[in-house]
């Protein structure tokens, strides 16, 4: 019985560190990661990730597929180990998708998954905006008065300068090169928007680098 | 998917009115960019304004949004 429990506690830790680092990995949140990195949707989502393992684990127990046995103690949590890294990508297994009004409905294992993702991904939009709003404020006291005195109220100067910070504080200057000519960028007309989007493409270490308060 | 899908999305999931930042945040643009498009959407009784926030219209909701989003 205790084997039991330990293999499914196994396959459920390893499904939840898996989705964790899924989201912070992820293009849409890894630079507001900081953010939610300790809020309840992003357990709750670990959670459920975690429970979906043990079921997967529950329906697979027969050792559907097979590991050399050494009979060693790592050995014995392989399998659930194993099965809670891969949760995430049977969960998003889609066999074929459906067109209905417009709408593409996957069918497979994602038509339940997908819906439950588009929740969380909403649900962290909504807490990452809403954070990043008192996150931002003090910087945006701060540098909406140094446009004016130092910059004499010229958003393009303004820009001009973040560029050349940009290019000192950060490695990867193909990516500074996009940053500057992308679309949000160049019609950027305000500190807010700006720091808005240096926050957004660079994260926190080279936001608090560029703009220390 | 291209701003226009990308701000009626929004707007339809949400169900509520929101404000140009937020619509601006969670698509990933920038306020002036979306404020530009949402006057444009707001031309075309795709979408309503409430005070400083927006929301898809309701005739819109109804009858041509389905087109829209045909991705």
């Amino acid at each position: 019985m205790e084997e039991y429990i330990t293999s499914y506690f196994a396959a459920f830790i390893s499904a939840c560190i898996i989705s964790y680092f899924r989201i912070y990995s992820s293009d849409k949140f890894h630079n507001y990661f900081f953010l939610i990195v300790v809020d309840w949707f992003l357990v709750l989502n670990c959670i459920i990730y975690g429970c979906i393992s043990i079921g997967l684990l529950y329906l697979l127990k027969d050792n559907v597929v097979s590991i050399p046995v050494n009979n060693t103690q790592l050995n014995h949590y392989l399998y659930p180990i194993g099965i809670g890294i891969i949760t995430k990508g049977v969960a998003d297994v889609n066999f074929f998708n459906v067109k209905t009004d417009g709408f593409s409905i996957p069918i497979g294992l994602k038509t339940f998954t997908q819906p439950l993702d588009k929740f969380f991904e909403e649900k962290f939009d909504g807490v990452c905006f809403e954070k990043s709003k008192v996150y931002m404020e003090a910087y945006l006291v701060r540098y909406r008065h140094e446009l004016l005195t130092n910059y004499r109220n010229d958003i393009l100067r303004f820009k001009a300068a973040i560029i050349l910070k940009l290019n000192s504080f950060h490695p990867d200057k193909k990516k500074t090169g996009e940053f500057e000519s992308s679309l949000n960028f160049t019609k950027a007309i305000s500190v807010d928007e700006t720091l808005v989007l240096v926050l957004r493409e660079f994260g926190p270490t080279i936001f608090n680098s560029i703009f220390p308060l | 998917m291209d701003l226009t899908k990308a701000i009626l999305n929004v707007l339809q999931k949400l169900n509520k009115p929101i404000g140009v930042d937020e619509i601006a945040f969670r698509i990933r643009s920038t306020s002036s960019v979306v404020k530009e498009q949402l006057e444009k959407l707001s031309e075309a009784h795709l979408v309503k304004r409430i005070d400083a926030d927006y929301s898809i219209d309701d005739k819109a909701r109804n009858s041509g949004l389905k087109s829209i989003y045909n991705y």
